[in-house]
């Protein structure tokens, strides 16, 4: 045990609620530790004498008779009862957090399969493309044409020496022929 | 009457649990309410509140804890919303960083002194802090106690009890020799 976490289980240690295994190791490095027998006497001193002080100064005080008095009538009428602090960022952010976590559900459960790619054709690995590679197919499609304006294609190859990869197309999608007609015309224009 | 006892005339709306409750627990909360709001009037009303309040919520009290500790359990939500409403109101004496001075006769013997200098140090920490400090210091609480009391965890109690002694070493002059010089742990470089 070093310095830093024997400080860090001190009040533990004075509390005496240590399992047993880390208290006597505790107490093995305070043995062998000035500065760390320093802090736990400091810690033991100050925490008698504040106690000390504040006992001297609130043990002249005490309960007003008519308090109980009123007490009793308050009981016996019905007042209202006196508001306590609630603590409202816990009580608000409980139900923001529900909120956040059914809005995430519901997006993954709408929103996200129409961007999620599919698992690939075949278990392939990406390869470098030599000259006299063998294109052999174009796989599918990896994201959905109509969401996007991108297209990703994977083109399976066979290299000379056998491996077998592929190779990820991913293009800009050519612009509707609307869109190039004007284009078109804003060019002769 | 035992603590049972009492619980079951709180249940049962009987006033008498009132001056039981008074008897048993009064000054010890009026003592501890002192110390959390630094004022004894409003502190006898807060005790005045929270004995009310428990026996209304009786029915809430499952037994898992001593009943002073539920009955300080209230008191302390009490005092959060007390503290809450005077948030708005601003002190025009001297500045809270500024230390306290020390008495003219500051010697160990003068108790009475240094009880005013801490109450008054204990007074100028946030609600937090000044909370683990009474809990620890004043009512003997073990960590793990504290914890469960403001529903933190130990780690953070223990955290709040360093920042709050490390202020409390601020605002106490020196010469009342609370805080003993010693070997404070100071990181060594590699």
């Amino acid at each position: 045990m070093n310095c830093k976490h024997c400080r860090k289980l001190l009040h533990e240690y004075l509390d005496e609620s240590l399992p047993s295994r880390i208290r006597s190791s505790v107490a093995a490095h305070l043995q062998k530790c000035d500065e760390c027998r320093e802090a736990l006497a400091q810690e033991r001193d100050f925490s008698r004498s504040v106690s000390e002080l504040l006992r001297g100064r609130t043990d002249s005080l005490t309960l007003r008779p008519h308090l109980q008095r009123n007490m009793v009538k308050a009981l016996e009428s019905g007042a209202p009862s006196p508001k306590t602090h609630r603590n409202y960022r816990r009580v608000l952010l409980r139900p923001a957090l529900a909120l956040g976590a059914a809005a995430c559900l519901l997006f993954a459960a709408i929103i996200a399969p129409h961007n999620h790619k599919p698992a690939p054709v075949r278990t392939a690995q990406p390869v470098a493309v030599r000259p006299k590679s063998y294109i052999m197919c174009m796989a599918t499609t990896y994201a959905d044409e109509t969401k996007t304006d991108w297209i990703e294609r994977r083109m399976i190859v066979v290299t000379r020496n056998g491996r077998e990869g592929y190779l990820n197309i991913i293009a800009r999608k050519p612009s509707k022929p609307d869109e190039a007609k004007q284009n078109e015309k804003e060019e002769k224009s | 009457m035992n603590e049972a006892e009492i619980v079951a005339a709180m249940r049962g709306g009987d006033t008498a649990a009132v001056e039981e409750l008074v008897r048993l627990y009064g000054n010890r909360l009026l003592r501890s309410a002192y110390l959390l709001c630094g004022n004894e009037t409003d502190a006898q009303d807060l005790v005045q509140d929270t004995l009310i309040l428990a026996v209304r919520s009786a029915r809430r009290f499952r037994g898992k804890s001593a009943l002073y500790t539920w009955l300080h359990g209230i008191l302390l939500s009490l005092t959060r919303h007390y503290h809450r409403k005077r948030k708005r109101i601003v002190y025009t004496d001297e500045p809270p960083t500024q230390r306290i001075p020390a008495p003219s006769h500051s010697d160990r013997a003068d108790v009475e002194a240094a009880s005013s200098i801490l109450a008054d140090a204990i007074r100028r920490l946030s609600g937090p802090h000044r909370e683990v400090i009474i809990l620890r210091y004043y009512e003997g609480m073990k960590i793990k106690e504290i914890a469960r009391h403001i529903g933190v965890t130990k780690g953070t109690v223990k955290s709040r009890l360093h920042y709050a002694t490390r202020r409390l070493r601020e605002l106490i002059p020196p010469e009342l020799n609370l805080f003993r010089p010693t070997g404070t742990y100071v990181r060594r470089k590699p």
